[in-house]
């Protein structure tokens, strides 16, 4: 379970995050709605360490993360999957995934692989071809798949649906509904509030960089504040 | 074929320095000017060691390359590190100042009047098919030719080489993998401040040990490099050498004075036509 209480986040003199509460239970996605430059990318961030928290405390299964590196977030089972894909243009497919398990030394990588093919049987046909040809949702399944190579206990999945055909996004939504049948909670956040509401178990509606709102997706898309400000009526 | 054969050797020694340069280049994206300055001052160090202390050869090498590697961390940790992202030109202008400052340091320490540096191999020269060669240069052909090769397998099949060319096209990405970018980066400085330590030794006894001994030879294995793509180790080697046949064909044939010109009008021309060089390979494709 990932659990951040009381997060704050500055950049600079801006008060990006003012006391985040949110919860990731485990199996579960949870999706974080808002409009632009309501803090969602900056709370993933700040997870993973690319930002630095000001105050307040986030944990996974009750060890503290307050102190640790980007590379200990990652061990410890919360990998990030970032905006914009950001898969590495001139490394093969292969080499993209090799390095999500770059801080892994156990033996199973390669059934990981294995499986990371069975998800995405596309990246198998384009194994030896490099990131940069691929297309735009090609480049997303890549970015996904390159954070599975992590063994994730919790995957933070930023846009996902950013710039790909919408054949493409229904197929990419699929696969992490299936990614979280088999036992990765996942943390998403999305600009397609219909599409994140219908996937996610429990959502969070950011504003101005505090949680305004927090319920069942279900629920959340009968409110009708969320009809009306994220729905489009 | 002796002209051929010497341009080949001294053609090594660019290949030496630019595959420094290429590998710092090649993880970090940063053109260290003041590579060379770095590896004259690394020689400067193996010199003390072999004059001052009585050091044999191989010992003076090994703790010379040992003070290059803490001192391209050195240079990493205190100046570069902290314009890892800022625009090309101010790293440039950065590399530029390490180069006049080095360049200096070693002046006042050593002084400018060149004194001769030994080779790692003694000998009469042999003389195979016609051409004469010595034992030190044949050291120093299979010795760039061992290194590029095991830098070309480093980045090529290693877990470390490969999160080196990660870290260089996306470090925020890389981040996020856990790649502890910092410390791949203070490894790139390092060897290649270490590689560019030994293009020193080698360069010295050709050149004479002095301040200014680095500054044609860094002049062409930059050309080298950029001939040969600037992040292709192969195509480091590969440019080096061909600098260095030509060079000495146009100071044999035409004359000594016009070999730089002759030098950069090939890479002029083979940019034009080829503008990735030669080993480039297409960096074009970036982020969708």
């Amino acid at each position: 379970m990932l659990k951040l209480s009381d997060v704050h986040v500055f950049y600079g003199h801006v008060h990006a995050l003012k006391g985040v509460n949110l919860t990731v239970e485990d199996g579960k996605i949870v999706s974080l709605l808002g409009g632009n430059g309501a803090g969602k990318s900056t709370t993933l961030k700040m997870i993973s360490r690319l930002v630095q928290p000001k105050k307040g405390n986030y944990e996974i299964d009750g060890k503290s993360l307050m102190k640790d590196s980007p590379s200990q977030v990652v061990k410890k089972g919360i990998i990030h999957c970032p905006e914009n894909r950001r898969v590495f243009p001139l490394l093969t497919v292969e080499e993209n995934l090799m390095i999500g398990a770059y801080n892994r030394r156990d033996k199973h990588i390669k059934e990981d692989l294995q499986k990371v093919f069975t998800y995405f049987p596309r990246l198998k046909e384009r194994i030896k071809q490099k990131a940069g040809t691929l297309s735009g949702g090609e480049q997303q399944m890549l970015a996904i798949g390159r954070s599975l190579m992590g063994k994730p206990k919790v995957l933070l999945l930023d846009e996902p649906s950013l710039g790909i055909a919408p054949i493409l996004v229904k197929e990419i939504f699929e696969i992490v509904k299936q990614i979280n049948k088999d036992g990765t909670s996942v943390l998403l956040v999305e600009q397609n509030a219909h599409m994140a509401l219908s996937i996610s178990d429990y959502s969070y509606v950011l504003e101005n960089g505090h949680i305004a709102l927090e319920g069942n997706s279900q629920e959340l898309k009968d409110n009708d504040e969320v009809r009306r400000l994220y729905l489009g009526g | 074929m002796q002209i051929i054969v010497s341009g080949l050797i001294f053609g090594c020694i660019y290949a030496l320095a630019a595959l420094g340069l290429v590998l710092i280049f090649k993880t970090t994206e940063v053109a260290n000017f003041a590579h060379g300055e770095m590896a004259m001052l690394t020689t400067f160090v193996s010199y003390v060691f072999l004059t001052s202390y009585g050091f044999p050869y191989l010992v003076s090498l090994v703790l010379a390359l040992l003070f290059a590697t803490i001192f391209g961390l050195f240079v990493y940790f205190v100046f570069m590190k902290r314009v890892q992202s800022a625009p090309h030109l101010n790293q440039v202008v950065l590399t530029l100042g390490l180069f006049m400052v080095f360049n200096g340091v070693a002046g006042i320490i050593w002084g400018y009047q060149p004194s001769s540096f030994p080779e790692a191999f003694h000998g009469d020269p042999y003389e195979i098919g016609g051409v004469f060669i010595s034992l030190n240069e044949i050291f120093v052909v299979i010795l760039t030719l061992i290194l590029m090769l095991g830098f070309f397998l480093l980045f090529r099949f290693t877990r470390l080489g490969l999160a080196m060319r990660a870290a260089s096209q996306d470090t925020m990405a890389s981040e996020l993998m856990g790649i502890k970018v910092s410390g791949v980066f203070m490894g790139a400085w390092a060897i290649g401040t270490a590689l560019g330590g030994i293009g020193g030794m080698m360069t010295a006894p050709v050149t004479f040990l002095s301040p200014n001994m680095m500054s044609e030879v860094l002049i062409l294995a930059f050309a080298g490099a950029v001939l040969g793509g600037f992040i292709s180790l192969p195509g480091a080697v590969f440019g080096g050498l061909i600098i260095g046949v030509i060079e000495n064909l146009i100071s044999y044939y035409i004359a000594p004075e016009l070999k730089i010109v002759f030098v950069f009008l090939l890479i002029l021309i083979v940019l034009y036509i080829r503008p990735q060089g030669i080993f480039g390979g297409a960096k074009i494709i970036k982020k969708v």
